[in-house]
C-alpha cells in the first residue's frame, strides 16, 4: 500500500461509499462517541484553549527549527547506542529497511500500527524480500487479514467494518470458530499474535514523537502491541515522519495531554511508552539493536510554504471525528490513507495535485476541523488555499466548484465573511430548492449528498420572519 | 552544536491542581485509578503480605513473576517464598516464565493523580516483560510517589538529561489494562497486555 488507496475519479468512489449504509452509521456513531468523549476530557483539563495555544507554539516552534532538531535527535539516538537513517523518500526508506532485515537474517516482522509505514509501502517492500509481516494492532490486523482492506481512519482504521463481517474473515483465514461478539475475536486475535510475537525476529513501529533532547521515541497505545513489538524481538526498527519532534520532555507532557484527549477523550491512554536506545547490555529484555528511520518523502517541500502549518500535526484524527464530509463519505473515499481534512490538505502535499485535484472540494469549509485540531492548524483555510493553487494553475475550476466557491466555500471560510457571505448563498442556491426547506439536487459535490439525502438549506430569513410564517401556517391546519 | 533561543511555554494548570487543594493525592489517585478499571486495594507495610496473600490465593510460584529490588525484608522473604524472581542470568529463560505466568509483580517508581497512571522506569533489570505478559499486573504503589500529573513526571525526566544522566532506555506509563476499541467502537478489555491490573497502595497508618 502506498498513499493512495483506490483508483477512479474522486467522484467514483465517493458515490460507491455514500451507498454503504453499515459505514456510514458506523462513522457517524464513532464521531459522536468520540466526540463526546472529547468534549469531556477537554472540559475536565480546563483551559482547553490554553493547551491549544501551547501545542500550537510548540509544533511550531518545532517546524521553524526542523534542521536544528533534526540534528540534535540524531544525535542523542545515536548516543544511547541506535543508528539513524535519513530516507529522502519512500524508496530510500524501504530499501535501507530491506537491508537491514535481510543483514539479520530475519524471516519473521511484527508491526505495531503506523500510518508513516502505510504511506511508504513499507509492508509490500518486505513481502517482496520473502518476509512475513504481520500486523499487530486489533484493527489493522483485522485489515490486514481481510486481504489488506485499506483504513478508513487514522486512528480507529477498522470502523467500516461490521463486527459479523470480521467474524466471517476470521473463520475463512484464521479458523476462528466462534461468535461475532468482539470480546471473543478479540481474545482470538490476542492468542494467534501472541505467537507471532514470540517468534518474531524484527518489530517495527512508527513514532507518535520523538524527544529531540533525548533521542527518546515515544509511543502512544491502547493495545499493548506496541510494547510487545519493541519488548519481545531482537531488532526494532523505528519509522518516523521527519516531522515528528518535540524539543524536550516538558514540550511531551503537553503533546501527549493533547494527543490522548484530542484523539479519543481519554485523559491518558493505556500505555505511554518511552523507549531511548536499545536495550543496555545487562539488560535482559528489549532490542539488541536500535534503527530509526527518518522519512521525508515530501515533508521538507512543504517547509517555508504557505502551507507549512500542516505539518504542526500529530495525527490525533480530531478533524475527521467532526467533519461532515468525512461523516457522509467515509475514509476510503478519498483514495488516500490520510483521509479528513487533514488528509484532503496534505495528501495533495505529498503526492501531488495530480490524482488527488478532488480533495481540496471535499470540504464544506464549515471550519469544524480547525476549531478542534488541538495543535491549531487552520485546516479549512488550508483547504482554500489548495483551491486558490489549483484555480491558479489551472486557470479556472470546474463550474460546479466555482459555484460551490460562490455559493458556500467562499461564505463559510471566516467567521466575518459568514454573515455576509450566508446571504449570498441564500441566493445562489435558491434556485436548487425544492420546497425551500431542503436543497434536493445541489450542484457538483452537493449533488452526491442530495442524490442520498436533502441537504439543510443556509438560512434564508432571519429566524423571526421564520416563526411568523410557522404561526401563520399553524394556524391554518 | 548551537543552543537555540526560546520563548519559555507556559503550561496551562490543569484542574487536578484545584482538586488537590481539598483531596488528597492518594484519593484523586484511586480515583482516577478506578475510571481506568484497575482493581485497587489498599494497605500499610505492615499488612502488605496479607493483602498479597489475598490477591495471588492458591495460585503456584511458578505462575506468579516478580521485579521488585531492594524490598524490606518481609516482603522479599514473601517474594521468595511465593514467587519467581526476574533473574538476568538466566537469559531469555525469563520471557518464558513472564509468558506462562498469571501474575507479574512489579512496583511503580511514581503514580499520576490525574490519570491513574502508575511509572515504571524499567532500568536496573526490572523487566518490560513482567507488566507486559502476565495475564494479571500487579503494581505496588507507594502512597509517596505518587503526584499530581504528567508534568511532574516529564520535568523529572527533563531535568535528569538536563544534569547529564541520561534516562532508562525504557520507561512505562501505564493506565489500567490494555483495550481497544476497534471492533464497531466496542470497548474490549485486555488485548494485547494484561487482561487485568491490579493496584496496591501502601501508605503508613495515620
Amino acid at each position: 500500500m502506498s498513499i493512495k488507496i483506490k483508483a477512479g475519479p474522486f467522484k467514483k468512489r465517493m458515490t460507491a461509499e455514500l451507498k454503504n449504509d453499515f459505514m456510514r452509521k458506523a462513522v457517524s456513531g464513532a464521531q459522536d462517541g468520540l466526540g463526546a468523549r472529547r468534549n469531556l476530557a477537554t472540559e475536565q483539563l480546563g483551559e482547553w484553549e490554553k493547551w491549544r495555544e501551547a501545542g500550537q507554539e510548540i509544533r511550531q516552534h518545532t517546524v521553524n527549527n526542523l534542521a536544528h532538531y533534526l540534528e540534535q535527535f540524531s544525535e542523542q539516538v545515536t548516543k544511547s547506542g541506535g543508528h539513524v537513517y535519513f530516507a529522502k523518500d519512500d524508496q530510500e526508506a524501504t530499501r535501507y529497511i530491506q537491508e537491514v532485515v535481510q543483514k539479520k537474517n530475519a524471516k519473521k516482522i511484527v508491526k505495531a500500527k503506523s500510518m508513516v509505514t502505510e504511506e511508504i509501502g513499507l509492508n509490500a517492500a518486505l513481502e517482496s524480500i520473502g518476509c512475513e509481516v504481520v500486523e499487530t494492532d486489533l484493527g489493522e490486523f483485522i485489515l490486514q487479514v481481510d486481504d489488506h482492506d485499506p483504513p478508513s481512519h487514522i486512528v480507529v482504521p477498522a470502523l467500516h467494518k461490521k463486527k459479523e463481517q470480521i467474524r466471517d474473515v476470521f473463520v475463512k483465514k484464521l479458523g476462528y470458530t466462534k461468535s461475532a461478539d468482539p470480546d471473543e475475536l478479540a481474545k482470538h486475535a490476542r492468542y494467534t499474535l501472541r505467537e507471532k510475537f514470540l517468534q518474531a525476529d524484527v518489530g517495527i513501529t512508527g513514532c507518535n514523537f520523538g524527544v529531540a533532547e533525548s533521542g527518546t521515541i515515544c509511543l502512544v497505545t491502547n493495545e499493548g502491541n506496541a510494547r510487545l513489538v519493541t519488548t519481545i524481538p531482537k531488532t526494532q526498527i523505528t519509522v518516523m515522519g521527519m516531522e515528528r519532534l518535540v524539543p524536550t520532555f516538558e514540550d511531551l507532557d503537553v503533546m501527549v495531554s493533547l494527543l490522548t484527549r484530542a484523539a479519543v477523550g481519554q485523559r491518558i491512554t493505556s500505555y505511554v511508552t518511552l523507549l531511548t536506545g536499545p536495550k543496555k547490555q545487562q539488560e535482559v529484555d528489549g532490542p539488541e539493536e536500535l534503527h530509526v528511520v527518518i522519512v521525508d518523502n515530501g515533508r521538507s517541500k512543504i517547509l517555508g510554504t504557505d502551507f507549512q502549518e500542516i505539518l504542526q500535526c500529530i495525527r490525533c484524527g480530531a478533524c475527521l471525528n467532526v467533519c461532515p464530509v468525512y461523516r457522509h463519505i467515509g475514509g476510503h473515499a478519498y483514495g488516500s490513507i490520510y483521509p479528513g481534512p487533514v488528509g484532503a490538505v496534505l495528501t495533495p502535499l505529498l503526492d501531488g495535485y495530480e490524482d488527488h485535484k478532488d480533495l481540496p472540494y471535499a470540504s464544506t469549509l464549515c471550519g469544524a476541523c480547525t476549531d478542534v485540531c488541538p495543535v491549531k492548524i487552520p485546516l479549512h483555510g488550508l483547504l482554500l488555499k489548495h483551491r486558490q493553487v489549483i484555480v491558479e494553475t489551472e486557470g479556472k475550476a470546474p463550474i460546479s466548484e466555482r459555484l460551490m466557491m460562490k455559493a458556500f466555500g467562499f461564505g463559510a471560510s471566516t467567521n466575518s465573511v459568514y454573515t455576509g457571505g450566508s446571504k449570498i448563498a441564500a441566493v445562489s442556491l435558491k434556485m436548487l430548492l425544492k420546497n425551500k426547506q431542503m436543497i434536493s439536487n445541489g450542484p457538483g459535490l452537493l449533488k452526491e449528498w442530495t442524490n442520498s439525502r436533502d441537504f439543510p438549506t443556509p438560512k434564508q430569513s432571519r429566524f423571526r420572519d421564520w416563526m411568523k410564517d410557522h404561526e401563520e401556517a399553524k394556524s391554518h391546519e | 552544536m548551537n543552543k537555540l533561543e526560546r520563548k519559555k511555554v507556559e503550561i496551562p494548570i490543569s484542574t487536578v491542581y484545584r482538586e488537590l487543594e481539598t483531596h488528597s493525592l492518594k484519593k484523586v489517585f484511586i480515583e482516577s485509578a478506578k475510571l481506568i478499571r484497575a482493581e485497587i486495594f489498599e494497605t500499610t507495610p505492615a499488612d502488605l503480605i496479607n493483602a498479597l496473600n489475598l490477591i495471588v490465593e492458591g495460585t503456584h510460584a511458578n505462575e506468579i513473576l516478580s521485579s521488585i529490588q531492594d524490598a524490606p525484608k518481609k516482603l522479599e522473604n514473601w517474594l521468595q517464598q511465593h514467587t519467581t524472581k526476574w533473574d538476568p542470568t538466566l537469559g531469555n529463560k525469563n520471557i518464558q516464565t513472564a509468558e506462562q505466568a498469571k501474575f507479574g509483580i512489579t512496583y511503580c517508581d511514581q503514580a499520576l493523580a490525574e490519570s491513574g497512571t502508575v511509572v515504571l522506569l524499567n532500568e536496573n533489570n526490572k523487566g518490560r516483560s513482567v507488566s507486559l505478559l502476565p495475564e494479571i499486573h500487579i503494581v505496588l504503589i507507594l502512597a509517596n510517589t505518587i503526584v499530581p500529573r504528567l508534568q511532574e513526571s516529564m520535568r523529572k525526566l527533563h531535568e535528569r538529561i538536563k544534569e547529564g544522566k541520561g534516562v532508562p532506555s525504557c520507561i512505562n506509563y501505564i493506565t489500567g489494562p490494555s483495550n481497544s476499541a476497534d471492533i464497531e467502537s466496542y470497548l474490549v478489555v485486555g488485548v494485547h497486555g494484561p487482561l487485568r491490573t491490579i493496584y496496591v497502595i501502601i501508605e503508613e497508618e495515620a
